[in-house]
């Protein structure tokens, strides 16, 4: 019996638990690249702590580092979107009215997400979320802010206002010069299309934090109906 | 002879998806997930079925076996397929949050005076600072220190000693420290996940390295 067989074997036998991170890896990437999936989990693992862990990879990354086929880093990729979506069942119905829910939203959103993205929801008067989407993609410490891109995401959606998003995936959630001098001029922009900028949820290994709730709320235009303090 | 329109249309999803994951709405999702076990046939017909259903991603990925064998198109072989994603897709990644808060820990650390402790649930906000010496002789210290985490209804810490400059060998004042908290730790039923001694990239846990501290 083939070593992939005998992986499968074991999961059906006595289930997930039972197998170790490597078993998981080739088992899982044995839909993807079949013969050579045993050999693909071992580089994997040598970038890697465990299979979740990879999922949460840039697939360009993975691609590029470990020389995984396309196939399996969208198999990867696609792990880690599902479970995005799934985390987001239970926030799709939020209103981003508060700094607290779209704390909540934006955490779920960026869950173990490892390297850094820049995101923005778009929101009505009432503060539903009309459309979220990943604007940016950026590797682990920088995530090119491209103003245009946020306001024309605003435009299309004809939105009331905008509430950004990025993740720090490997530090705390303390926004850096960079991050609010990225706000300001997003701010900025968004006002002269007549688009509000509500807030700006920086996500990190210690939780999420509300650029206006935190002490910033001078670069933010005034939204009366946005509570900021809980 | 034309391979029609649909030639290239898997090769074209991956291209999309790699580009714009979010822009994929869940039955597209599905319908990718369904390549990797259903080689050739066209998968979105099966996918919006699944869905139907199961009612959402999350009541996909609760399904059983059997469950996704009751779809059209789906077989043993991809039935089992889709369970196997599903138990990836909801189980933790505790590994890799540990590497994470390590990580962060060593990051803040770095700069901090030598015997600075910190204190930091996985996913909670907030960060407590406090200072090994000052907890360790002064028992009102170390009631705040308790109170601290309490208030914050933390469930699960883990706790960082900066040992910057010095080998991450334990000295006496952080064994001690880690007994003191264990115990009160564990009638508050708070779980102390671990408790790191970090110097740059190098870390000792004294969780991981229990049998070693008693022998």
């Amino acid at each position: 019996m083939d070593k992939i067989s005998s992986i499968k074997e074991k999961y059906l036998k006595n289930g997930f638990d039972a197998l170790s991170e490597y078993e998981k890896i080739a088992l899982l990437l044995s839909y993807s690249d079949g013969v050579t999936a045993v050999e693909s989990a071992e580089k994997l693992l040598r970038s890697y702590s465990s299979l979740l862990d990879a999922t949460n990879s840039d697939p360009e990354h993975i691609m590029k580092e470990c020389a995984i086929s396309e196939q399996s880093a969208v198999l990867l990729s696609l792990i880690s979107q599902l479970r995005r979506k799934h985390g987001m069942e239970s926030v799709a119905d939020l209103r981003l009215n508060t700094a607290e829910n779209a704390k909540r939203y934006f955490s779920a959103y960026m869950k173990e997400q490892r390297f850094e993205i820049f995101s923005a929801a778009a929101v009505n008067n009432r503060f539903r979320v009309l459309e979220c989407r990943r604007l940016m993609s950026g590797t682990f410490s920088n995530v090119g802010v491209s103003i245009r891109a946020t306001v024309d995401f605003a435009l299309k959606n004809n939105a009331y206002g905008i509430v950004i998003s990025h993740c720090h995936p490997d530090c705390t959630s303390d926004p850096s010069a960079a991050d609010i001098s990225a706000t300001v001029s997003i701010s900025t922009a968004l006002l002269a299309a007549g688009v509000l900028l509500i807030d700006h949820i920086i996500t990190g290994i210690d939780g999420a934090l509300s650029l206006r709730q935190s002490n910033d709320s001078a670069i933010f235009p005034p939204v009366n109906s946005y509570k900021a303090i809980q | 002879m034309s391979k029609g329109c649909h030639s290239g249309h898997r090769e074209r999803m991956r291209a999309r998806f790699l580009k714009n994951p979010d822009s994929f709405a869940d039955h597209e999702l599905i319908e990718l997930l369904l390549f990797y076990c259903i080689p050739r046939r066209n998968t979105n017909e099966t996918a919006h079925d699944l869905l139907k259903a199961s009612g959402s991603i999350g009541g996909l990925l609760s399904s059983e076996t059997a469950d996704f064998c009751k779809t059209d198109g789906i077989g043993k072989g991809s039935a089992q397929f889709l369970r196997f994603i599903a138990d990836i897709c909801c189980s933790d990644d505790n590994m890799g949050q540990q590497r994470r808060c390590f990580n962060a820990l060593s990051d803040i650390l770095r700069d901090s005076p030598p015997d600075m402790c910190i204190v930091m649930s996985p996913g909670s906000n907030g960060l407590i600072r406090f200072s090994l010496a000052d907890v360790i002789k002064n028992e009102p210290q170390m009631t705040e220190l308790v109170s601290s985490i309490m208030r914050r209804e933390w469930c699960e810490i883990i706790i960082a000693v900066n040992h910057t400059g010095r080998d991450v060998i334990p000295a006496k004042e952080d064994i001690r420290l880690f007994r003191l908290l264990q115990k009160r730790l564990s009638a508050l039923t708070v779980e102390l996940l671990d408790f790191l001694l970090i110097d740059g990239g190098s870390v000792f846990s004294l969780i991981t390295n229990e049998i070693i501290l008693d022998g």
